[in-house]
């Protein structure tokens, strides 16, 4: 039933993607979308006649973590510069693991944090600063 | 051109040593096979996330250096993948997945040096073979590929997709929404030939399109992550390696022999096929050896065959992936497409002129697979006892820095934090999108093939006044076509008819 829905969003999400606007750069992306919304179609037969749902379990705590440790760490670097970004990533994508131990996570962090500033900051050379200070 | 024999590829190739051979590109070999030997040997990290991740880097370096280094991060992730396979029964990446069968029994059977040892020489045999034909097979299709117009490209790189999709472990048709996916995401940005922006909702930094370091790491880095966090949490092992215990017996060697050649032959008749990667090599191998073993009721109890066959299948596979990439500049996998757009964004156009124009790359690039697997043999034979250790470290100490570097690094493409707001978008897609069995390779292969079938579609029909059967009557293009219509029929009708559900893999 969820792949049957997801079917449904595949189909729909690509028939408004195909909609043309011009025929010169138009024209192949309608191509592809066609056939798109066909084989969503095609895996919404098929998922129509088996009763058995192709779906492993979500794992939403693992998920949820990494998502909101990239955001964390893009809004960081935007504001507070490279080293509280990457703590800040390394400590929120760690809660997403039930054994991680809280000592071990501050210490991943740090030497994270100052390891990442080291590679990509003095030894590769990228603009990247240490820590910057608000609205930079 | 001029005319190769034996001898002259003999010079090319010592001339490609030269280029290899500096401390530069040495360090490049050195570095790629080390990291693609470790992201091997790490469960829920692969070549083709490690590829994506050191692309930024490569855009400062000479595009030989580039290639060295990527091409040594892809099949050093195939040495590697094993060790974590035969130790922990969880293969670094799925090519090795079908060496969990009887590796961990040997484990078991306290036989796991020797299953290393015989592993690494099986990876040598089959990879170093494979560069043979790499040399020899790279320069027919090169002559072959200098007859091809835009309907040729177009009708081979249609064939590619539709290869890529209809082959995958899942669902073909499943495999062919997610090249079609692939394809529209593709269309994201300027349209070459117009110069009109499309599907840009507006957004300004979509302009460009979606950056291929933000798609590939998305997909392969981030989801697989996730993806990673639960299965591996727990693993630990308690097998010793010795280097004494690496020491196979006459009998392990004799038995591992003939699987090793027939899972080259598998490996480099499979490997240069878009679509079929190492992991269906070395799936094939491992049946192979099984059906003609005289006792096949060995195999799954520690047989040493179901262990060499497949690992030098995969690696054979691996090397050969790079035929159709240098020769047609039309990459097979997910990780060779990436090093196809390495190359593509430092101004070489891969195709069948890159051998005369750039001889430094190709050679050189050949050249460096000898170094690297020779490398890689001893990085994976006395040097065992490293990587053993590197297992010890759980994955929850791993993970958060694979993250924290996969920020960086599409960070630094642009210096754009959009591009890190993609990433956590398209993670979160792939990671959901996995769970519900769509393969994310057909995508990125899609995605980067896509542009160029438009345009050569679109030349085609420049050229041809719009006659959509012009195509047809070309001789290869329409051989081409014709490949790819049957395929695509028997592909659906082989998945309406069964309609049962791809047996499930433990992934």
């Amino acid at each position: 039933m969820i792949a049957v829905g997801l079917a449904f969003l595949i189909g729909s999400y690509d028939l408004d993607f195909g909609s043309p606007e011009q025929m010169g750069p138009g024209f192949f992306p309608v191509l592809a979308g066609g056939i798109v919304v066909l084989t969503g179609l095609g895996i919404l037969l098929s998922a129509l006649g088996t009763a058995d749902i192709p779906f492993q379990k979500m794992e939403w705590r693992p998920m949820i973590a990494i998502i909101v440790s990239l955001a964390v760490f893009t809004i960081c670097l935007r504001y507070f510069g490279l080293i509280p970004a990457v703590m800040g990533c390394i400590i929120t994508s760690a809660l997403g693991d039930r054994t991680s131990r809280l000592y071990g996570v501050i210490i991943l962090a740090v030497v994270g944090s100052v390891g990442s500033w080291l590679i990509f900051s003095v030894g590769l050379g990228l603009t990247l600063y240490a820590f910057k200070g608000t609205g930079g | 051109m001029r005319s190769r024999g034996l001898v002259g590829d003999m010079e090319e190739l010592l001339y490609g040593f030269s280029v290899v051979l500096t401390l530069e590109n040495f360090s490049y070999c050195l570095l790629g096979v080390l990291l693609g030997n470790l992201v091997g040997v790490l469960p829920g990290i692969g070549a083709v996330a490690a590829v994506s991740m050191l692309l930024p880097i490569t855009y400062y370096l000479e595009p030989t250096s580039a290639v060295i280094l990527l091409g040594g991060v892809y099949y050093g992730a195939e040495y590697g993948s094993s060790t974590a396979a035969i130790l922990l029964n969880l293969p670094g990446s799925s090519s090795s997945a079908v060496t969990c069968l009887d590796g961990y029994q040997m484990c078991k059977q306290g036989r796991a040096g020797v299953a290393l040892c015989i592993t690494a020489l099986a990876s040598f045999v089959g990879g170093t073979l494979a560069i043979f034909l790499l040399m020899f097979l790279t320069p027919v299709m090169i002559k072959f590929a200098f007859s091809f117009t835009s309907a040729e490209y177009f009708a081979a790189i249609l064939l590619a997709l539709i290869a890529v999709g209809s082959i995958t472990r899942g669902s073909p048709l499943k495999g062919i929404a997610m090249v079609g996916i692939g394809v529209l995401v593709g269309t994201i940005g300027l349209d070459i030939i117009s110069g009109t922006s499309r599907f840009n909702f507006g957004i300004v930094q979509l302009y460009d399109g979606i950056n291929v370091v933000a798609m590939a790491m998305g997909l392969f880095g981030v989801a697989e992550v996730i993806a990673s966090i639960r299965a591996t949490a727990g693993n630990s092992f308690v097998t010793k390696v010795t280097l004494r215990s690496l020491i196979p017996t006459g009998e392990d060697i004799r038995r591992s022999m003939m699987p090793t050649l027939r899972g080259f032959v598998i490996g480099g008749a499979t490997g240069p096929v878009p679509g079929i990667g190492p992991t269906i090599a070395s799936f094939a191998s491992y049946a192979t050896e099984k059906r003609i073993a005289k006792d096949p009721s060995r195999f799954g109890n520690g047989a040493i065959e179901g262990v060499a066959g497949p690992e030098s299948a995969n690696n054979a596979a691996a090397q050969a992936a790079f035929i159709p990439m240098l020769s047609l500049g039309i990459p097979g996998t997910p990780t060779t497409a990436l090093i196809l757009s390495a190359l593509i964004v430092s101004g070489i156009d891969p195709g069948p002129r890159m051998m005369t124009e750039h001889p430094d790359i190709f050679w050189g690039v050949v050249a460096s697979f000898w170094v690297g697997n020779i490398l890689l043999l001893i990085l994976n034979i006395p040097m065992v006892g490293l990587w053993v250790n590197i297992l010890r470290i759980p994955y929850r100490l791993l993970y958060p820095l694979i993250i924290s570097f996969v920020c960086i690094g599409v960070y630094s493409v642009n210096y754009s934090t959009f591009d890190v707001w993609l990433v956590l978008v398209i993670g979160a897609v792939g990671y959901v999108m996995r769970q519900f069995d769509f393969e994310p390779a057909p995508l990125l292969i899609g995605y980067i093939l896509g542009p160029l079938l438009e345009v050569n579609f679109r030349r085609a029909m420049i050229t041809s006044y719009g006659d959509f059967f012009a195509m047809f009557q070309r001789p290869i293009s329409g051989t081409l076509l014709a490949v790819a219509a049957i395929l695509l029929v028997v592909t659906l009708y082989s998945n309406f008819r069964r309609h049962k559900l791809p047996e499930k893999m433990q992934a």
